[in-house]
């Protein structure tokens, strides 16, 4: 039930009084992306998912079972390569903040990214650039 | 020889094993994944390399560096903090198809894991076929 969700708003695209470009996500379902990555590649998009966190593990997938990752995005929270041990250690950071959302179906409004397969490339593609997260259960 | 991509070794564990020590002494050799593949080099073998991010080897450049005649692919693990984790193969219980050894087979190569603790393990396809390197092994040059 949406009204009682629990709503999050990533800092990178955060503004008061609402998330910029909301109206502008296409509302996708992962089937859609999964399905039509060339079409949706680049795009804005809205999607709701289930969230699974581990070591080389940072999934939004289909369903509570999947059989494989093939069946989840990669949640791309940062995917560029640290210049420093700092840096490093903020991305580590920035990463684990999913930890708290493993085990809950979340919509995000992100970007999705078809070249971006996740960890060894075996993810369907990428959400990344998150602007909004809420979990619905 | 050994301690550097391009080096030729007696054998895949080799080139493993010293892709494993090469990515633990560079600066960022916790903090971050590093991987590649190992390959046959006239009758030795070597291997490439590339460094990824805390989470993760960028896809792209990892699977667009595999040779074509790529014998296995290597990769390191970050230091996350829980040793049972980042000290074995990867994998969601809850996800079959995922981590370590699901990479190996999508991939068709075993896949070499070097951990945080210093050894190597190797997935070549079963789970029989789970070995760990002797720790502290040295790599054997090929005289080639």
């Amino acid at each position: 039930m949406l009204a009682a969700a629990c709503a999050q708003t990533v800092p990178s695209r955060q503004s008061p009084g609402g998330v910029p470009g909301a109206e502008s996500a296409l509302p996708v379902s992962l089937i859609q992306l999964i399905a039509n990555p060339e079409k949706f590649h680049g795009k804005y998009v809205f999607v709701t998912g289930y969230v699974r966190i581990g070591l080389e593990n940072y999934s939004l997938c289909l369903v509570e079972q999947v059989l494989s990752t093939q069946e989840c995005l990669w949640i791309q929270t940062d995917g560029t390569t640290p210049a420093s041990e700092q840096e490093a250690k903020q991305q580590a950071e920035k990463a684990a903040v999913w930890k708290k959302y493993h085990g809950h179906v979340v919509a995000v409004r992100g970007t999705f990214d078809m070249h971006d397969t996740g960890h060894l490339g075996g993810w369907a593609g990428a959400i990344g650039k998150i602007a909004q997260l809420v979990v619905l259960r | 020889m050994g301690l550097d991509p391009g080096d030729l070794f007696a054998s895949p564990d080799d080139a493993a094993i010293d892709a494993g020590n090469w990515a633990r002494r560079q600066p960022l050799r916790y903090t971050v994944e590093f991987g590649g593949w190992i390959y046959p080099q006239n009758s030795c073998f070597t291997y490439n390399a590339l460094s990824g991010s805390a989470t993760s080897l960028p896809p792209q450049k990892f699977l667009s560096m595999r040779p074509p005649n790529a014998v296995a692919a290597w990769h390191t693990h970050v230091s996350s903090g829980d040793p049972s984790i980042s000290n074995n193969f990867s994998g969601d219980p809850a996800i079959p198809g995922s981590g370590d050894r699901y990479s190996s087979l999508r991939l068709g190569v075993p896949l070499y894991l070097n951990t945080p603790a210093g050894d190597n393990r190797v997935y070549t396809g079963s789970a029989q076929d789970e070995r760990v390197l002797p720790l502290f092994a040295k790599p054997k040059p090929c005289n080639c």
